[in-house]
């Protein structure tokens, strides 16, 4: 019977080296000329309060809109709409905060044109369910709130149906805009900014907030035209939710893109994703009243050149750099038709909480509630197909401070890894080690019984686009058949001693597979059988259907069909 | 309750007052008068001002409590000086204290209970009174010059009202523009003030929240339970449970009683234990408390009460809320402080080696780390003002006193360093 300490998974790969012999070249320094990806961004956007975000033309040539009747997205003022006065350049505090704080259920409230100052946060709550804030567009009202000391720009708490559109939110010395335990918000053309660029030291000194745009606790979300840059944590976050529908958003410059969280029913699609430390992310972390997330989709989305420096504290401090898309400890995932390019670590990361906390013999005890609750540490149910990949991996964080799979980049690169050879680093990576300790069955006492990877781990229909030479790797941070072993000494591969001699194999042991994704030769992650596609989700917002589920607006479009 | 020494005889006056004319500095206190000088701000009454709102009766007028934000504090006649709302409350209103009480940038505090005539609160073992409706919760926060004579010169600056309405508690907060009267005002202000605390000079602005920051902290939101969930958050007091009140108070002219006892007599309390000692009780907290001098006990006391009253209303989750599946509005962080949660089983709750799910900071690994407080990010946020800060709202000086007692309790907890090496 084998007992699981810590994995020590510093310990394990250099411990490869010795098990299979090795040379090391540095591959560290090499570089590969950006390329464009072949998708035009889709919406033309700048973070300058001075340049237009997303272009309108078409509705701002409108007699409406001239007339300040309409938005510039097509939202068609209604006669009892409060509209606050105010010309640009103003400190619109009072009047604004009056406004709405004396606002009832179900009122319109229309910022004026123009950019703002805004010195206070700007609460909403139950008194105002069903409030419809809007502006005059995503570039044509701004709200600044660079002296507004503290808290978030914008609080939604504990109301329903609530529709934020056509302006945005400079500044904030906190959140962007939150929205807590609400059933029903959709933002629409809204903007999060923070024009500052973000680095380890302006977020030191607070120069970027946290959050961009960041409902949590909530029902039926729906994120769309939307904008985030310069954000400390997730421009685009989803936490604790459930039916949810994120798209045609861009996300740049935040550490995390778009990142959904404990989030349960979400169709993340036609977004773009650039510049970011990573672009897309899918997390279940533990001690959360929503323990664990399910059923989530990412399509049709571009992620591209995330390859910020991570600048971020806490959870998504961890975030390699260059990362395309991360999902961690999450089940019920896929992930199809996104075009990944540039990203200079890895397209896509599958890892389990084990790679962030080691200490596997204490989860019982650290996690005891959570895991009560039906959170696990693993990664399952993922299903990658259908995705394009060029020129990804080139260049992988390999610093252990910012990076979680900084030392397994470091093992591939130098060659302290299954081939003891230099490889191209892998443009997939799964960690591996939930399947490898799921299937020893030393997960028994989390509840993780063997049997639960069952062909659920599976990348089919990958397309290889690289032009830069480099071969489209998929890469097993640790084998996962208990049984297996090694080729010439018979021993056990991915367990090894943890007293040299003892001949008790009782510590998982890194391997660093690879294998190529495009060839039939790969045996990484195969599919026996393609697995079940994962639901669409739907968003009702004051009784429209919104996204590719049933009764959806996008029900049955090219998109949804993919 | 001592009379405020700044008040001027003026006459009530609707008047907006633009302030630099009335400085705030103790003109009845004598000493360095011209050196501390809080303004009066103008501001814009917002709404209307119904018929109920003008009473001719000098009593409380409750039509007014309870159907109406009415535009001057005076205009519900709850005190008997409509310019001192520090002491004489009218009757049957009556004064209370908490023994443990939220952070407000080193403000006094002065609080009153009106239950309406006939009618009283229920008692409940660990949350707020259940209150009927018409009562009402009055907090007058002013700013001492000195925080060492909190008896001594201090400038008014508003006086929140939570009023228990037909369809639930409501927030009505009033701004002192003057020193006659308080206006309503939704939409909130920041106020240049200043104070000395133990000898040194604090400069600051002063929030005053608007009405829905007030629900910030005031409220239970619902745990959604699907997509048809369209409960809605609920708003509550906060301060008026068992814990902080079941101590003695110096009600003048020699009558100092427990607080729960006095309001059993005046016939506004039901069902309270009769044997006090029974009740699990905050501890009795001030600035000058020496952290240093708690035994281990007293310190875990200390700072269990001091994280209630000033995180618990947000950081809160179930337990034991009435509502079911109801949480505080940070809830959701995994972060939970309450004062009747037991430690022992749900370390991770109070952010024992747990890593904050929503924030971070460069040098802080983990919300708690026992033994470390210098590397718990808990405390740091506590010690911050800014983006990062807790509470969110409600104060822009650093609480020197409530950090150190919260390093305290970690740095006395069973050293583990949750697996990290420093």
């Amino acid at each position: 019977m084998k007992i699981i300490n810590q994995l020590k998974l510093a310990t394990a790969i250099a411990a490869s080296i010795t098990l299979i012999g090795c040379g090391s070249s540095s591959s560290s320094d090499k570089t590969t000329p950006k390329v464009d990806g072949p998708f035009a961004r889709t919406m033309s956007m700048a973070a300058s309060k001075t340049q237009a975000v997303v272009d309108l033309t078409a509705i701002k040539n409108s007699t409406c809109f001239n007339a300040s009747e309409c938005s510039a997205s097509g939202y068609t003022f209604p006669q009892n709409a409060t509209v606050v006065p105010g010309n640009s350049g103003d400190d619109i505090t009072n009047v604004l905060l009056a406004t709405i704080n004396d606002a009832g259920v179900n009122d319109v409230i229309v910022l004026p044109k123009g950019t703002f100052i805004v010195t206070k946060p700007i609460a909403i709550s139950a008194s105002q369910n069903g409030l419809t804030l809007v502006g005059h567009g995503i570039d044509q009202t701004k709200l600044d709130f660079i002296d507004s000391t503290a808290d978030d720009g914008i609080k939604v708490s504990g109301a329903n149906d609530i529709v934020l559109r056509d302006f945005s939110v400079y500044e904030a010395a906190k959140n962007g805009i939150k929205v807590d335990q609400a059933n029903g918000v959709h933002f629409n053309y809204v903007a999060t900014i923070w024009e500052n660029t973000l680095t380890s030291e302006a977020e030191k000194e607070g120069l970027n907030g946290i959050y961009g745009l960041y409902p949590v606790g909530s029902q039926n979300v729906l994120v769309e035209y939307s904008y985030s840059k310069g954000s400390s944590d997730a421009g685009i976050y989803v936490g604790q939710s459930e039916n949810i529908v994120v798209r045609h958003n861009v996300a740049e410059h935040n550490v995390a893109g778009i990142e959904i969280e404990n989030s349960a029913n979400a169709d993340v699609y036609d977004n773009v994703a650039f510049d970011n430390t990573g672009g897309l992310l899918i997390f279940d972390l533990d001690g959360l009243d929503k323990a664990f997330g399910s059923n989530i989709r990412l399509f049709k989305n571009h992620s591209y050149s995330n390859n910020l420096v991570n600048a971020g504290s806490g959870f998504v401090g961890y975030v390699p750099q260059g990362t395309g898309a991360l999902v961690l400890a999450s089940d019920g995932v896929e992930i199809f038709n996104n075009q990944f390019d540039d990203n200079n670590g890895q397209a896509i990361a599958l890892t389990s909480y084990f790679l962030i906390d080691e200490d596997v013999a204490n989860y019982g005890t650290k996690y005891a509630q959570t895991l009560t609750n039906g959170w696990t540490p693993i990664t399952n149910n993922i299903y990658i197909h259908n995705n394009n990949y060029k020129n990804n991996a080139s260049d992988p964080d390999q610093n252990p401070d910012s990076s979680l799979l900084a030392k397994v980049s470091i093992g591939y690169l130098q060659g302290q890894n299954f081939s003891g050879a230099a490889v191209d680093h892998p443009a997939v990576i799964y960690d591996g080690i939930g399947e490898l300790l799921t299937n020893a069955n030393l997960l028994a006492p989390m509840g993780i019984n063997p049997g639960v990877y069952n062909n659920t781990m599976c990348i089919e229909g990958s397309v290889n686009q690289n032009d830069n030479g480099a071969k489209l790797n998929i890469g097993y941070v640790y084998g996962t058949n208990p049984a297996e072993t090694h080729p010439t000494a018979g021993t056990p591969l991915n367990f090894k001693e943890s007293v040299e001699g003892s001949g008790t194999y009782d510590t998982p042991n890194a391997t660093l597979r690879v294998g190529q994704i495009d060839s039939n030769t790969n045996t990484l992650m195969t599919c026996n059988a393609s697995p079940a596609r994962l639901d669409a989700s739907v968003v009702t917002i004051n009784g429209t259907k919104y996204g590719c589920g049933t009764g959806g607006d996008d029900a049955g479009s090219a998109t949804c069909n993919l | 309750m001592k009379p405020l020494s700044h008040l001027k005889p003026i006459a009530w006056s609707s008047v907006i007052v633009v302030s630099s004319l009335l400085s705030a500095c103790g003109s009845g206190s004598g000493d360095d008068s011209d050196t501390w000088d809080i303004k009066f701000q103008e501001v814009t009454v917002t709404g209307q001002n119904p018929a109920v709102c003008t009473s001719a009766s000098s009593d409380v007028n409750w039509d007014a409590l309870l159907e109406a934000n009415c535009q001057n504090l005076s205009d519900y006649n709850l005190f008997l000086n409509p310019s001192d709302p520090t002491s004489n409350p009218q009757i049957p209103g009556l004064p209370y204290k908490l023994n443990t009480q939220l952070f407000t940038d080193y403000s006094s505090k002065y609080r009153f209970v009106f239950v309406p005539p006939n009618t009283s609160a229920t008692y409940s073992d660990h949350e707020v009174m259940n209150f009927p409706v018409g009562s009402v919760l009055v907090k007058t926060f002013n700013i001492p010059k000195d925080t060492a004579n909190r008896d001594g010169a201090e400038h008014i600056i508003e006086t929140r009202l939570l009023i228990h309405r037909t369809n639930g508690w409501e927030a009505v907060p009033y701004y002192w523009s003057s020193e006659n009267d308080a206006q309503y005002l939704s939409y909130g202000a920041s106020i240049a003030a200043s104070t000395t605390h133990k000898g040194e000079n604090l400069t600051f602005n002063y929030g005053v929240p608007t009405k829905n920051e007030c629900t910030n902290c005031h409220t239970i939101s619902p745990i959604r339970q699907g997509p048809d969930d369209d409960r809605v958050s609920i708003f509550k007091p906060i301060g008026p449970k068992a814990r902080f009140l079941n101590w003695d108070y110096d009600y003048g002219s020699g009558e100092i009683k427990n607080q729960l006892t006095k309001w059993e007599e005046a016939g506004i309390l039901t069902g309270a234990p009769t044997d006090k000692n029974t009740i699990d009780t905050a501890a009795n907290l001030d600035d000058n408390v020496e952290i240093e001098a708690l035994n281990s006990e007293e310190l875990n006391l200390a700072a269990r009460s001091y994280l209630d009253i000033n995180c618990a209303h947000c950081h809160r989750s179930n337990l034991t809320l009435e509502e079911v599946n109801y949480s505080g509005p940070a809830g959701d962080s995994g972060l939970r402080l309450e004062f009747n949660r037991d430690f022992d089983p749900d370390k991770r709750s109070f952010g024992v080696c747990k890593k904050a799910v929503a924030s971070g900071a460069d040098g802080y690994p983990l919300d708690v780390i026992p033994g470390r407080s210098d590397k718990s990010f808990l405390p740091y946020r506590m010690n911050v003002t800014g983006g990062n800060m807790m509470p969110e709202l409600g104060r822009d000086t650093i609480h020197t006193e409530g950090v150190k007692l919260v390093k305290a309790w970690i740095d006395n907890m069973d050293k583990d360093d949750c697996g990290l090496t420093f």
